[in-house]
């Protein structure tokens, strides 16, 4: 288990600053995104020039993406696909932008910030589930108690009050994170 | 407090909580989003958090098809030596290995060689001979400093003045030059 857990030595020794281990991550990865690459486009290079963001978004800030990854929660290869389909898209979305003629463009959206918006969520919906979201609302919106959610959405009503205290502690630790 | 107004409190603070969550707003975070998608794909995640990432797939169908794409990318499906040749993997590895170089180049650090430990000793005998020498020095020039004064008052004194050994001997204006006129008489 431990040895599923840990990163493997390349990527290890990557973000310890190895400079030959990059080569080594380029050539053992670069089929897997040049795959995850041609699901958008197909032009030879299109691919290439594609790829090449993927990685330059990987090597960013000190290999900072790369930093974020853990290995107890997917394999790298599932989560480098998802950052290389993530990256192209985002790409192809601002090369549509900016094949806009200027003239077409509405002025109010002229003024607006070039930096790009980071989407933003209500708390419940980043971090409960769509369970322990309808269970909070039904015992505090509704003020109904745990009997009567049980029986309303069909459950135990231990189930209730687990994925009751799940949710708080989860809401909880987000607010002792932020304010410490 | 009893159990039952321990509770009731317990209550109120859980509510306000859940009120709370629901006026905060946050911004996606982007690699924790990258993760859950990715243990989603990969069925690691236990009942409570696959259904939040399974709703969060409903709302999100780009989401949604990035987690099936991973199935036909590393899975049975896995690309091709061929597949990737199309596209000339090794300008590919060529083009992203040179990332690594401007990387490493732009954070080059000079380093200094650390001092040796037998130079601590160099070092206190340097800056006891540095005292040293410079007491020497602060007082040679405090000497060349007073001599060069004591010499310019004393040519000041003899280009300027009369001394007072003059003045006392001089026969025509010294003050015995009285006396000595009324030896005289």
């Amino acid at each position: 288990v431990a040895c599923r857990l840990a990163r493997d030595p390349v990527t290890e020794a990557l973000l310890r600053g190895d400079g030959a281990a990059w080569e080594t991550f380029v050539r053992r990865y670069a089929r897997l995104i040049v795959a995850a690459v041609r699901g958008f486009v197909q032009s030879p290079g299109e691919v290439e020039d594609l790829t090449q963001d993927v990685f330059v978004r990987l090597c960013k800030d000190d290999f900072r993406l790369l930093r974020s990854f853990d290995p107890s929660r997917a394999a790298l290869s599932t989560w480098l696909t998802i950052v290389a389909r993530s990256t192209v898209r985002d790409a192809l979305r601002r090369r549509r932008a900016e094949a806009v003629p200027i003239d077409m463009v509405p002025e109010s959206r002229l003024a607006i910030d070039p930096v790009e918006p980071v989407p933003k969520l209500k708390l419940p919906e980043a971090l409960l589930s769509p369970r322990q979201r309808e269970i909070l609302a039904m015992l505090y919106d509704q003020e109904m108690d745990v009997a009567e959610v049980a029986a309303a959405l069909g459950i135990d009503p231990q189930t209730v009050r687990s994925a009751h205290h799940k949710a708080i502690v989860k809401l909880r630790a987000h607010f002792k994170a932020e304010t410490g | 407090m009893s159990g039952r107004d321990r509770k009731s409190e317990e209550s109120r603070a859980n509510r306000a909580l859940w009120l709370r969550s629901q006026a905060t707003v946050v911004p996606e975070d982007e690699t924790g989003r990258f993760l859950d998608l990715a243990a989603f794909a990969d069925g690691r995640l236990d009942g409570e958090e696959a259904e939040r990432i399974a709703a969060l797939l409903a709302r999100d169908p780009e989401a949604a098809s990035d987690v099936m794409a991973v199935a036909s990318t590393t899975g049975d499906r896995a690309p091709s030596v061929a597949d990737a040749d199309n596209v000339g993997i090794e300008r590919v590895i060529v083009r992203a290995c040179g990332l690594a170089t401007q990387a490493s180049e732009r954070r080059r650090v000079l380093l200094f060689s650390r001092p040796a430990a037998r130079s601590s000793a160099m070092r206190g005998l340097a800056e006891w001979t540095s005292l040293a020498a410079a007491l020497a020095m602060v007082g040679w020039f405090g000497f060349a400093m007073g001599s060069d004064a004591s010499l310019a008052f004393g040519q000041t004194a003899q280009q300027n003045q009369p001394s007072i050994v003059h003045e006392l001997i001089e026969p025509d204006n010294g003050i015995l030059h009285d006396l000595g006129m009324e030896v005289q008489t």
